[in-house]
């Protein structure tokens, strides 16, 4: 049996050889032509991811709320208000890695949350010395950094949301420059 | 001689042009199994294989090079003068395949 099988593919070896090169043809033609719009649904399905996860993180916070809530019963009414949740808007010039950005911005302001609010909307600087420490790479290969800027922040409800601009990241950071 | 001298160029030129090509609708096809964008992936590799596309049409740019210097030593400056023609030949092959992959997926050149 195994005998008259190999025996077949030798016989057909040619015909199989020209069904898998038709395969990679036949694939790679349509690459080229709707490889567009395979981008933009990956797009799609990156910021679903993320807007999933994000969603999925809110939800775990409110239940951790809920819970301190039920074992504190009475909030005290003069608490001061503080972050509790951080919302990036990227405004950017490359049409992949949105997502990645924002992520990384999220990350990086992560020691702001449940700091007051007063003291983050006084010094709106602190946000941007931070997110101006270190580039953020967009691609797995870490070979395209942008540089993030702050261009608003608004305060809302225990909510930060920072809109920040990506630009590409060409100064070379001579402070660090040795001989 | 001459004729020899114009099939390796044109073929040089076809090669580089192939392996830009080639290289890019397979690694293409790499980056869609692998769940990478396809167009930014093309792109970049189209960038990335230039170079070595040169490398592969002219086999290997050591040989060349020494070709060149062993013929300029040699004051046969027609001979080197060959060898460049190869390597311009096999680069203009390759970057029209970079500007074809830009053309067809950025519409701009």
């Amino acid at each position: 049996m195994v005998k008259k099988s190999l025996s077949n593919i030798k016989k057909h070896g040619r015909s199989i050889i020209l069904f898998l090169i038709g395969n990679i043809v036949g694939s790679a033609s349509f690459l080229f032509l709707y490889s567009q719009k395979l981008d933009s649904l990956y797009l799609e399905r990156d910021a679903i991811y993320y807007a999933n996860n994000q969603k999925y993180k809110q939800i775990r916070k409110l239940e951790q709320e809920l819970a301190k809530l039920s074992q504190h019963r009475i909030p005290s009414p003069n608490r001061e208000e503080t972050i509790k949740k951080i919302i990036v808007e990227v405004d950017s010039t490359y049409r992949f890695g949105a997502e990645m950005i924002k992520a990384q911005v999220e990350a990086m302001l992560e020691p702001f949350l449940d700091k007051s609010m007063q003291l983050i909307s006084n010094n709106p600087e602190l946000v941007e010395s931070v997110l101006q420490k270190k580039p953020i790479p967009i691609d797995a290969e870490q070979t395209q950094k942008v540089q993030v800027h702050v261009k608003y922040l608004s305060f809302y409800n225990e909510t930060l949301k920072i809109w920040v601009k990506a630009e590409e990241n060409t100064g070379e950071d001579l402070t660090n420059y040795q001989k | 001689m001459e004729q020899q001298f114009w099939q390796t160029t044109i073929l040089d030129f076809f090669i580089a042009l192939g392996v830009v090509l080639g290289g890019v609708a397979l690694g293409g096809l790499g980056a869609f199994l692998t769940n990478d964008y396809p167009t930014e992936r093309m792109l970049r590799l189209a960038e990335q294989l230039k170079i070595w596309a040169m490398v592969a049409a002219l086999g290997g740019t050591f040989d060349t090079i020494r070709a060149i210097e062993v013929n300029v030593l040699g004051g046969q400056l027609g001979q080197a003068g060959q060898q460049l023609a190869f390597i311009v030949s096999s680069f203009i092959g390759a970057h029209i395949g970079v500007l074809f992959i830009r053309w067809f997926f950025q519409g701009e050149i």
